[in-house]
This record gives C-alpha cells, structure tokens and sequence, in this order.
C-alpha cells in the first residue's frame, strides 16, 4: 500500500503537468492509500507516498481550478480558454 | 481584475493561487489552533482535513455539473468534446456543493478510522468561513461570480475578464461576501472557547451565512443561477441551511434545559 502511494504520487505530479484530470485522480488515490497506510504501519515509504500526493493533489488543483464557486460562466470561460490556447 | 498569472509558462487561475492559500491557512488554523480545545491527535486532524479538501473538490464540481448538466448536454450532443472537457474541468465549482463534500469527506475519515466525527465536524466549521473569506478573492481577481449592473460607491469595473461584464461598473460581491465571512469567523473565533462541544458554532455559522448568502444572491450578476421558481438554487440551499440552524439552536437549548 505504501509503494502504491509512493507510485501513484509521482505519477500524479508527473501528470500535473501532461493531463491534470489523471494526475488529480492519481494523487487523490495515493493520498487515501498513503493515509491508511500510515495509520495501519507507519513507515518512510509512506510517509514519502503522503509527501507525494500531496504536492501533486495541490499542482494538480492549482492547474486545473480556473474559477471556482461561481456558477455559470462556463461558456465564457470555455471560449476565452480556447482563444488563449 | 487579474484572472490569470503566468509561472514557468503555465497559465494558472488567481482563483487557484487564492485558493492555495486559503488552504494553507485554513489547515494550519485547524490542526493548531482549533484542536486544541479537543482530546485528538494534530495528525488525525491533518489527514481528516486531507480527506475534507478532496470531498470539497468533488462536491463542488458536483454540484456544479448538476447546476450545468443542460449545458453540457448540448455540447455532447453538439460534438463539442473540448468545450465540453473545458466546462467540466475548468468551468467552476460551487460552494455549496463544496460544503457538502466536505462534510462527507470528514465522515468518511471519522467512520473509515474510528474517530469522533463531532470533533472533526467541530474542529472543521470555524475553518470554512475562513477558507471561504480568503477564496471570494480569488473569485474577484478571476472576476467571476460578478454583482449587478451598480453605479454607486464602491462599485467596480472590470478591464481584463473573461467571465465580467468588461467596462460597465458592477456590485462587488465578490469582496462583500468575502467581508461578511471573515467577519462570521471572527465571530465563530471569539465563541469558540463558550461553545465549544456544542453544536452552537455549526448553528450560528448556518444562519449567518445562509443570512447573507440569500440577501447577495439578489445582487449577483451571473447570468446562469440555477433559478427555481424565481429563487437560485444556492438561495434555496440557504433557506435549507437557515432552518437546520434554527433546528441546532432548539435542540442544544432543549439540551441545556433538559439538564
């Protein structure tokens, strides 16, 4: 469980930088597993897995938030995305 | 205002930026401030708001899929697959939902380890008007979530959007909503020590945001609100919000008066 944390939180910031929406799955993945992880052994591997996660949970969000709590405004957004891009 | 900064040629939200910080801030006020007034571990405080953020992030965008499910329906149906992916990864997120997810995401946490999901509940609630005080200005940098069509004091005109009405002057409720929650937490700041164990803070946080959330939703600008029968959807979670507060006040005085 520990490795697989390790493992799916470089792949998680590894993908913050490729394609967001895989590199956010990844890094919520390895943070649940790193969690349990921790609290069944706690271990360097784990800990190292949670570190992981957690620096690709927070890339991964910062890259893919463009606006938050606001309703609407997609279409605009969306548009504006595509004119920049 | 500032919807985007670029940093090693990626072009990231100020939204995103604010609400970086505002995590930072709301975790370190939670694992050290606000756990104090509990017997539980800073580490099961620490992993418990890990599982909060998630549940926020989920929730949010959620909601914000239900609220704009119609939308993206016409784009699927259109074959507009990148605008679709566009609206659904970077289109928004919705508090609300945020706040369901992120209750949820503490309950799993509690249930999963055994923990107290009170405390964690406890712990969390002072923190969300912080964490929300600090995004609503991202919300105005981004210039989303934009007020009325408003020509009086403090009004504000937006140059470089791509969600504002560009060059008319607009009701700032972004920084108005961002005022009132930090004014809530510091309130919920000052009572937290008097009620504390209670759900008094839940219930006083409930009706004042719900409070001023009902009252600015009149003066949002956003063209898409989710009306239902005149109402947005966030002014009806508000009402729902307003009685479960009125409902936590009757029950810890029935409490108090039982004991």
């Amino acid at each position: 469980m520990a490795v697989g944390s390790l493992v799916l939180g470089i792949v998680g910031i590894v993908f913050s930088f490729i394609f967001q929406p895989i590199g956010l799955i990844c890094s919520i993945v390895g943070l649940i597993l790193s969690i349990v992880a921790r609290k069944k052994e706690p271990s360097g591997m784990a800990t190292a897995g949670l570190v992981c996660s957690i620096i690709g949970l927070v890339l991964n969000l910062i890259l893919v938030i463009a606006c938050g709590a606001c309703i609407g405004a997609a279409g605009a957004g969306a548009s504006w995305l595509n004119s920049i891009s | 205002m500032h919807p985007y900064v670029t940093i090693f040629g990626h072009i990231i939200g100020s939204y995103a930026i604010m609400s970086f910080i505002a995590i930072v801030i709301s975790a370190l006020m939670a694992v050290f401030f606000f756990s104090k007034f509990y017997n539980i571990n800073k580490e099961d405080v620490f992993y418990a708001f890990l599982f909060a953020l998630i549940g926020c992030f989920l929730g949010a965008k959620l909601l914000y899929i239900f609220i704009n499910l119609p939308i993206l329906i016409q784009y699927i149906l259109a074959g507009k697959f990148n605008d679709m992916y566009l609206s659904l990864i970077r289109g928004g997120l919705v508090f609300y939902g945020g706040l369901f997810g992120t209750i949820f995401g503490l309950w799993i946490y509690a249930k999963t380890f055994n923990i107290s999901f009170k405390t964690l509940f406890f712990i969390a609630v002072p923190v969300i008007p912080l964490f929300h005080s600090i995004a609503r200005i991202g919300c105005f940098l981004a210039g989303c979530c934009y007020g009325i069509e408003y020509h009086g004091f403090g009004s504000v005109i937006f140059q470089k959007t791509p969600y504002a009405r560009i060059g008319i002057p607009l009701f700032p409720t972004q920084l108005i909503e961002s005022a009132c929650n930090m004014i809530i937490f510091l309130i919920l700041f000052i009572t937290y020590k008097k009620f504390k164990g209670t759900f008094k803070t839940c219930a006083l946080y409930c009706i004042l945001y719900s409070i001023t959330r009902f009252t600015l939703e009149f003066f949002r600008g956003d063209v898409e609100r989710g009306i239902i029968i005149g109402l947005s959807t966030s002014q009806w979670i508000s009402i729902i919000l307003f009685i479960i507060g009125i409902i936590l006040i009757i029950k810890e005085n029935k409490t108090v008066t039982d004991k």
